[in-house]
């Protein structure tokens, strides 16, 4: 049987095809993508996809998906449910899990669990020193030979120079690339949003710009000695986007992600009312940076969009600012934000998606983010100019933490298919067809 | 008798109207502790809780006798007496205190914010009593008040408020009223000490005290907290006494004559003032403390609705 996805607006921007076409499925990959009427045989399923656009599946390269160790959170079937709500395909998962990804057993069953739930793909990104310390490498081919498809240490970056030298390389013989979440420990200290007007007024701790900006310009230098495959992410600052321009330049072998709430989001929001929310990592920045990283993200300085989907529940939010664990959903919401920036007027739709797709499956190498014939069928069909209301209630996530509940973000998940398979439609989000 | 419930969360964000009305207010409350019988029956009936969850001795002293001069049922609850210590959140402990129907929460916090935080999950009226680093704002309105009597006017004054001002809830509640109401107010401190985009509150900056402090009508030195030595906020207290305190000399030299002298207390003697200036003839730092008691009981009257119902 095959499934022909017909009628919409294909648009794949790493092959370039824009236009009305059908997008046949065969077994679990793409048996091909014609601008003309193919007709069905008696057999074959079809998806009605008029007046939608149909994409590659969406890969994202930050998220936190609570299991191990955080279940009250998230876990892998409620993360990767929440994932292919959003179009999601492929879902790189942070190391910073309970125990720490940091060895073969724990990439495996992240890795297992997502096969066993059988919606997004899950790619565990393992860590690059145990424990996420920052001081001993890990066993980085072993990772690998169990389904790691980066090294990282979560939402941290490795503090000592020379530890990460070794680590990247190290990482160049496993060929991997190596995930660093940029923010100087120290110069960051206790602060819990950006340093600036804001947080002076509030009476808030502070991370500087610069404390992200130091750690950039050091892997860039780092990367660029070892030869490395580096990867920044989620940048929040002017000075990330600037450095990264020049390192560009030079030849430096550097990717780089951003997350879809800090193209939006500046640190004025936290004013408002203290809402935990807020509370996020890299922090919310004024919006001479927002501008900088949208700007950056339609010049192609910036690969890819990722959800930076980071649970939290009440317990870690219904406290003090202070207090409060950082962090926000993403995975339903990134399509969404990414599409405000088309109506905006900052992206294209071919740009917006390939952030989405193409964009950061190539910071992992990954064999996704194309409408191909032989390529994985990992496809979503979503409708652009229909608005969706984000209600806690519908959210797939089991947890709520973002601070755009109750507001209406464009753009609608119709169908989404993981290796052919229908992991989610619209009209019932629990049935699967297989 | 329907009475209006108000908070008191920041000053900032507080009409200018409503800053003067409190100082009028509390102008006619300063009469009530010199008389014989120093209590008054405005908030029989009214319950006020003082929940302190950071060490505090003058505040919450000053709360605590200014709800019993209006009549008020008072309550006191520390975070060393307190369910805090066996890991209730603040949330659990507000709305436990909530269940008993409370009509007022002081709230001392060492977290900015706080005191929002509970407005948003209590019915209760909220009075800030000092949050983390961002407010204080009875403090605010003592020192307002204090300078209003002393040189009959706020506008137009020049203030300096010297010290650590990255770290003081009481320079940003300071700043906030005394140039809403059209004082000139400078801070100084050394740069680890002047938080970025302070100038926004309504003030200038200088870190040259002795430029801080020339044509000054009043100085406000702030506490300075010795743990942040280990922060590398400033190399020494020598140093720090030396650059940023206020002695008698310093003051002779570079101030006017009939310069006022404020500190907020607890002063750290001999660190950024030294006690022949803190117990001199320029220093109003006691006139400070008795205003804090009339200020705390226009506010609590205030927060409980008290204009409405008179």
């Amino acid at each position: 049987m095959r499934t022909f996805i017909r009628g919409g607006r294909v648009l794949c921007p790493a092959t370039g095809f824009d236009g009305t076409g059908t997008v046949v499925v065969e077994g679990d990959r793409i048996a091909g993508v014609h601008a003309d009427n193919v007709e069905p045989g008696p057999e074959d399923r079809v998806i009605d996809a008029r007046g939608r656009v149909v994409a590659p599946g969406f890969v994202d390269l930050h998220a936190h998906l609570g299991e191990p160790g955080e279940e009250h959170k998230e876990d892998i079937a409620s993360g990767a449910l929440a994932a292919v709500k959003g179009g999601f395909t492929s879902v790189a998962v942070a190391s910073a899990t309970e125990p720490v990804n940091d060895a073969r057993a724990v990439t495996e069953l992240l890795a297992t669990r997502g096969r066993a739930v059988g919606k997004a793909r899950i790619l565990p990104v393992a860590a690059i020193t145990r424990g996420g310390r920052g001081e001993r490498l890990t066993e980085m081919f072993d990772l690998r030979d169990g389904g790691a498809v980066a090294l990282g240490d979560g939402a941290r970056s490795v503090a000592d120079a020379g530890v990460l030298r070794r680590a990247m390389e190290y990482a160049r013989a496993v060929g991997l690339p190596v995930f660093e979440h940029p923010e100087d420990a120290r110069l960051a200290g206790a602060g819990v949003m950006h340093e600036g007007t804001v947080s002076t007024r509030l009476g808030l701790a502070g991370v500087p710009a610069a404390a992200e900006d130091v750690v950039v310009m050091r892997d860039l230098a780092i990367a660029e000695h070892t030869g490395a495959r580096l990867h920044l992410g989620p940048v929040s600052t002017r000075g990330a986007v600037r450095a990264l321009r020049a390192a560009r330049e030079a030849g430096v072998r550097v990717t780089c992600a951003v997350s879809a709430a800090h193209l939006h989001l500046t640190d004025e929001a936290v004013a408002e009312a203290y809402d935990t929310n807020l509370r996020v990592r890299p922090p919310l920045r004024p919006a001479e940076h927002v501008d900088a990283l949208r700007a950056a993200l339609a010049d192609g300085t910036i690969d890819a969009v990722a959800s930076g989907h980071h649970p939290q529940s009440p317990v870690e939010k219904q406290v003090e600012f202070d207090l409060a664990e950082p962090g926000m959903i993403g995975l339903e919401l990134a399509l969404g934000l990414v599409l405000r920036l088309v109506q905006a007027g900052v992206l294209t739709l071919a740009t917006a998606i390939e952030r989405l797709s193409a964009g950061p499956a190539r910071v992992l190498g990954l064999d996704a983010g194309r409408l191909a014939a032989g390529a994985p069928a990992d496809v979503v069909v979503f409708d652009p100019d229909a608005r969706v209301r984000i209600e806690a209630a519908a959210l797939a996530s089991r947890s709520r933490n973002t601070p755009f509940l109750g507001q209406a973000l464009p753009g609608k998940v119709d169908v989404t298919l993981v290796g052919g398979r229908v992991v989610y439609s619209a009209e019932s989000a629990t049935e699967v067809w297989r | 008798m329907e009475r209006r419930r108000r908070h008191l969360l920041d000053l900032a964000s507080l009409p200018t109207g409503e800053i003067e009305h409190l100082l009028d207010l509390a102008e006619s409350f300063t009469d009530i502790s010199r008389r014989r019988i120093k209590k008054v029956p405005t908030l029989r009936g009214m319950t006020v809780v003082n929940l302190f969850m950071e060490a505090s001795t003058r505040t919450r002293v000053s709360f605590e006798l200014a709800a019993k001069r209006l009549s008020a049922d008072t309550l006191n609850l520390s975070s060393s007496g307190s369910s805090t210590s066996k890991g209730e959140t603040l949330l659990d402990t507000a709305r436990n205190l909530g269940a008993m129907r409370p009509d007022i929460i002081v709230l001392r916090h060492r977290h900015s914010g706080a005191p929002h935080f509970l407005s948003r999950n209590l019915d209760a009226a909220i009075v800030n009593a000092g949050d983390g680093w961002h407010e204080h704002p009875t403090q605010g309105l003592l020192d307002c008040l204090t300078i209003r009597q002393h040189l009959k006017k706020i506008e137009g004054l020049r203030v300096a408020i010297i010290g650590d001002i990255a770290h003081s809830r009481v320079a940003r509640s300071g700043i906030t009223a005394l140039s809403r109401l059209g004082a000139e107010v400078v801070v100084c401190g050394p740069p680890t000490m002047v938080p970025p985009g302070i100038e926004t509150l309504g003030c200038t900056v200088t870190f040259d005290r002795d430029e801080a402090i020339a044509d000054a009508d009043v100085v406000m030195m702030l506490r300075i907290q010795k743990e942040r030595l280990g922060e590398e906020l400033f190399p020494s207290e020598r140093e720090y006494a030396r650059r940023y305190g206020l002695s008698r000399a310093v003051l002779e030299r570079a101030a006017r004559p009939d310069a006022l002298v404020m500190h907020p207390g607890p002063v750290n003697r001999g660190v950024e003032l030294d006690p022949d200036v803190a117990d001199g003839p320029q220093s109003i730092i006691l006139d400070q403390v008795a205003n804090g008691l009339a200020v705390r009981m226009a506010v609590l009257y205030h927060c409980a609705g008290g204009e409405a119902a008179a």
